[in-house]
């Protein structure tokens, strides 16, 4: 990547509404669109949590851009759309904008690929989290797999949602140079 | 603090309170609209890749049409004399005609095909006179029932999903059994009395069992693996669901129901006993 997460985090500044808004509504937007009735995408691919990449980019550059009350309330909104017990997506989102919010200077300090790797152990964390209380309340653990290839999918688009976030981000910053 | 919210939350969500239910309802029929809205680009590249797939294949499809139907046509004489053979036995043994049933079409506005739950929101709820436990039919056969509903969405917990128990009839066999969801693309059979009796390609029907669902509607077929599982390949394909029908049935009328109550579970009878 040639602007990476060190280069946001070194150029951070106070978040602004405007700031904080867009972000959000980026997060949003990465919710939504996972719930379009395609069932698997383009007929190949189960649909990769976008919403996850979002919260690990933003909360490693800037943790105030999505604020945790925020976090909370998307995987709540999460929880209530896909079906899964209420509170459990909230408690994973919001367990990994913790973890990853408190490294944020250390995750950003190392290279793209380091993140990479933090986010594939954090990412699946909260899969396994979100499968393990799914399962319990069915009272049976459905196969690995299903969670596996999601899971593969989102790390492989990680690459290519991170760039699209750090362009936004880099519009974001010369935006608010401008103004100051 | 957020942390100790979303396990209280869940906790609470366990006591089964409906208050649960009814905010997920909500927050669904609100932002149904939105999702739909911000999907429909989405959907759209999803439609041209879907059209430019069928277009490639146009010709192996149309080939194979023309064989299927030489064959159907071939059958439809057979299938004629046995309707009329059906009718007239039915007439001679006085069976009781199935309830006839209306139905709903819906459009699938949201697929919350997730990895952990396979549920779908279709546009119709009390508006349309959708009720949980209604069964739902896609194109091909059934796909699954209505588990909540709102003033104008449902939603559908697919017969995939792993909260998910159909009472199934296999053919010819005739053996009852539970289809039960695991998340996958291909539900398990559970309480099989003969699983060796089970044969390739057995086709898996409801059984009406329950009441909530008309027997007889298709769900798919048996398919034996390598190492013995059983499993259904299903006969709707999930991956392409754009309207639905949601089957209006009721086993037994409910003015019946309420005739057929016995005596014991009649209001009056309980108040006869108070007073003795």
């Amino acid at each position: 990547m040639a602007i990476g997460f060190r280069y946001f985090f070194q150029r951070r500044r106070e978040s602004t509404i405007f700031a904080r808004i867009v972000p959000a509504i980026i997060a949003i937007i990465c919710l939504f669109v996972a719930k379009a009735p395609m069932g698997l995408l383009f007929g190949v691919v189960p649909v990769p949590s976008l919403l996850m990449i979002a919260i690990f980019f933003w909360a490693v550059i800037d943790d105030g851009r999505l604020p945790i009350s925020f976090i909370f309330c998307l995987g709540l909104l999460e929880d209530f759309l896909s079906g899964t017990p209420a509170g459990l997506w909230a408690l994973a989102l919001t367990l990994l904008h913790i973890y990853v919010s408190t490294q944020g200077s250390t995750l950003a300090a190392r290279s793209f690929t380091t993140n990479w790797i933090s986010f594939s152990i954090l990412s699946f964390g909260a899969y396994l989290i979100v499968y393990t209380g799914v399962s319990l309340q069915a009272g049976h653990f459905p196969p690995i797999a299903v969670i596996l290839v999601p899971y593969i999918f989102t790390l492989i688009i990680f690459p290519l949602m991170t760039r699209f976030f750090g362009f936004l981000e880099y519009r974001l910053n010369r935006m608010q140079v401008s103004n100051i | 603090m957020f942390i100790v919210l979303a396990l209280s939350l869940l906790l609470f969500a366990r006591t089964g309170s409906t208050l649960v239910t009814q905010m997920r309802q909500i927050v669904t029929d609100v932002s149904v609209p939105v999702i739909f809205i911000l999907t429909r680009p989405v959907v759209l590249v999803q439609f041209f890749f879907d059209e430019a797939k069928d277009y490639i294949s146009l010709i192996g499809t149309n080939e194979k049409l023309r064989g299927e139907n030489i064959r159907l046509r071939s059958q439809q004489d057979e299938i004629d004399y046995l309707k009329t053979l059906i009718r007239d036995y039915e007439a001679l043994l006085q069976v009781q005609p199935a309830q006839a049933y209306e139905f709903a079409t819906a459009r699938v506005l949201v697929d919350t095909g997730g990895p952990f739950v396979r549920t779908i929101i279709i546009n119709a709820g009390l508006n349309s006179g959708i009720e949980s436990g209604q069964a739902v039919i896609g194109a091909q056969g059934l796909i699954g029932r209505v588990v909540s509903v709102g003033e104008f969405s449902a939603r559908v917990l697919l017969i995939t999903d792993l909260n998910s128990r159909i009472p199934i009839r296999i053919e010819p066999e005739g053996q009852n059994a539970i289809l039960a969801g695991n998340n996958t693309n291909f539900p398990q059979l559970e309480f099989i009395a003969d699983e060796i009796a089970l044969t390739n390609g057995a086709r898996i029907v409801a059984s009406g069992h329950g009441g909530q669902i008309p027997p007889g509607i298709i769900i798919g077929h048996v398919l034996k693996r390598r190492n013995q599982s059983v499993v259904i390949v299903p006969r709707e394909n999930f991956a392409n669901l754009n309207f639905v029908r949601v089957l209006k049935y009721k086993a037994i009328p409910s003015s019946l129901l309420s005739r057929q109550l016995p005596n014991v579970l009649t209001p009056d009878a309980g108040d006869k006993q108070v007073a003795e």
